[in-house]
This record gives C-alpha cells, sequence and structure tokens, in this order.
C-alpha cells in the first residue's frame, strides 16, 4: 500500500477514536454507538464481551459520566491491512476530578480493529485492558 | 488548492503540538506567531485577547513559573477539510510543585484553524475547563 493510503487510513481511524473519547466524556451515549459496526464488540477485563449496538448503547448508558472526566487517548499506532480494514494500538489515561481536584486514576490500552463501511470508518472490535 | 482531510489534520496537529511545547517553555513569540494577525484567544476565566499582538502582550504573563506541561490530544476535526477547519481537542495541564508533578486543569480548545501562505494558522482558539 502506499505512503498516501496508509497516511489517509491512520487519519480516518484517529477521527474514530478521537470521536468516541469526546462523546464518552460528554455522556453521548448515541454517538459513541454510531462508531462501531452493527456488530461491534467491546471487550472488557472480567465480564463478558458487550455485542451489538443495543447492548453497547445499555452498556455505555451505565457508564455515563457522573462527574467531570476525561479520557486521553495517546501513542496511537495505525497498521492497514487493505483500503477497508486497519488496526489500532493506543494507550489511554483516565483522569477524574473529585473532591481532591483532578488526578489520574487508570491507565489503560485498547486495541481496535477497524472496518470501513459506505466510507466510513468504524469499529468492528475494541479490546479494552487497563491498571487501577 | 484542494485540501484532503489527512492533510488538514496533520497541519491542525502540527499548529496544536507547537502551541503546547512553546507555551512551555515559555516562547511567547512562537505562540504569539501561530495566531493570524486578527487572531482570538478565548481562554475561559481569563478573557478574549483579539489581535497577534495583543497575545503576544497577553500571553508573556503566561509564562511558566515551574515546570508545566500541555498535554493534548483526542483531536478531531469537526468541518470539511479546507482552507479553513475547525478541530476540537482534549488538555490536560500537568505542574509540578512541592508535592510532585500533579493535574492541575483538564479542558477543551475550540480551534479555527486556516491556511496562510502556506501555514497553518489559528485564526481562533477557545480554551474551556471541565
Amino acid at each position: 500500500m502506499s505512503e498516501s493510503t496508509q497516511a489517509w487510513v491512520a487519519a480516518g481511524v484517529r477521527a474514530v477514536i478521537g470521536a468516541h473519547t469526546q462523546a464518552q466524556d460528554a455522556g453521548r451515549t448515541d454517538d459513541i454507538v454510531a462508531l462501531y459496526t452493527p456488530d461491534g464488540v467491546l471487550e472488557l477485563p472480567g465480564t463478558d464481551p458487550v455485542q451489538g449496538h443495543d447492548a453497547l448503547r445499555e452498556a455505555f448508558k451505565g457508564w455515563a459520566p457522573t462527574q467531570p472526566q476525561l479520557h486521553m487517548v495517546t501513542n496511537t499506532i495505525v497498521a492497514s491491512d487493505g483500503p477497508d480494514e486497519a488496526t489500532a494500538s493506543s494507550d489511554v489515561v483516565f483522569f477524574q476530578r473529585g473532591e481532591a481536584g483532578w488526578a489520574p486514576l487508570v491507565t489503560g490500552h485498547y486495541e481496535d480493529t477497524f472496518r470501513r463501511v459506505d466510507g466510513k470508518w468504524l469499529l468492528q472490535r475494541r479490546v479494552t485492558t487497563y491498571q487501577v | 488548492m484542494t485540501i484532503s482531510a489527512e492533510a488538514a489534520l496533520a497541519g491542525v496537529q502540527a499548529v496544536i503540538a507547537t502551541y503546547a511545547q512553546n507555551i512551555d517553555s515559555g516562547n511567547t513569540d512562537v505562540v504569539a506567531d501561530l495566531f493570524t494577525e486578527d487572531g482570538v484567544a478565548e481562554i475561559e476565566g481569563q478573557g478574549t485577547f483579539e489581535g497577534r499582538e495583543t497575545i503576544r502582550k497577553v500571553y508573556g504573563q503566561f509564562s511558566p513559573q515551574a515546570p508545566q506541561l500541555h498535554l493534548v490530544g483526542n483531536t478531531v476535526l469537526t468541518s470539511a477539510p479546507g482552507e479553513e477547519v475547525t478541530a476540537t481537542s482534549n488538555l490536560v495541564f500537568f505542574a509540578r510543585g512541592e508535592e510532585g508533578w500533579g493535574v492541575q486543569l483538564v479542558g477543551t480548545y475550540e480551534d479555527t484553524v486556516v491556511l496562510v501562505d502556506g501555514e497553518w494558522k489559528f485564526r481562533k482558539r477557545v480554551t474551556k475547563f471541565l
């Protein structure tokens, strides 16, 4: 694949990662769900995978912010497996504001698989691991 | 001139990173020059500063007093790519105090960035805090 194609894939994938993060911290559940393919899967430690838009909506509603929070996603590495498939690996730090001010509560990692559907990059699978 | 989404995102990310690195090292002139001549910096709780020379003067007073870091990420373009684009990013501001490094502020940047003579500049940067 040419370098320009790789840059194009990376920009598309990074846009989805950023939009997911911003929607999650603002509690915009429908906007998060719209970033997944209809059969999209979210894997988390210690629980069954969450699959499909309805299950994802329910899960993210349950995780809606109760106080100011921010996921800062960084160190993203994108690999493309063709014009319509890509993977990305990112680190994440979760900050929350409590009584003593802002603090980093959790660091973690995302392993994402993307598919391009009708010209739009969507998450097909996100595997989340974290360290409290 | 046609500007692709990846070219716009790369340009926007570069101007955002240049701002962060130079504000943390106290290079006020570099920061001011990232704005268009009529550029606007609106900072929640601080005020709205209009024009590159006003920004230069005001930002001079924000020079770091202790080691600090603006960590900026999660940048998303919120308009179609072109010679003027808008983008939203998140910010975590760290400073080193007597008890070590801590998170002082968390916020968002809402930027309007334009291509002027081949260089991306802030036409407007709105800083809000969470």
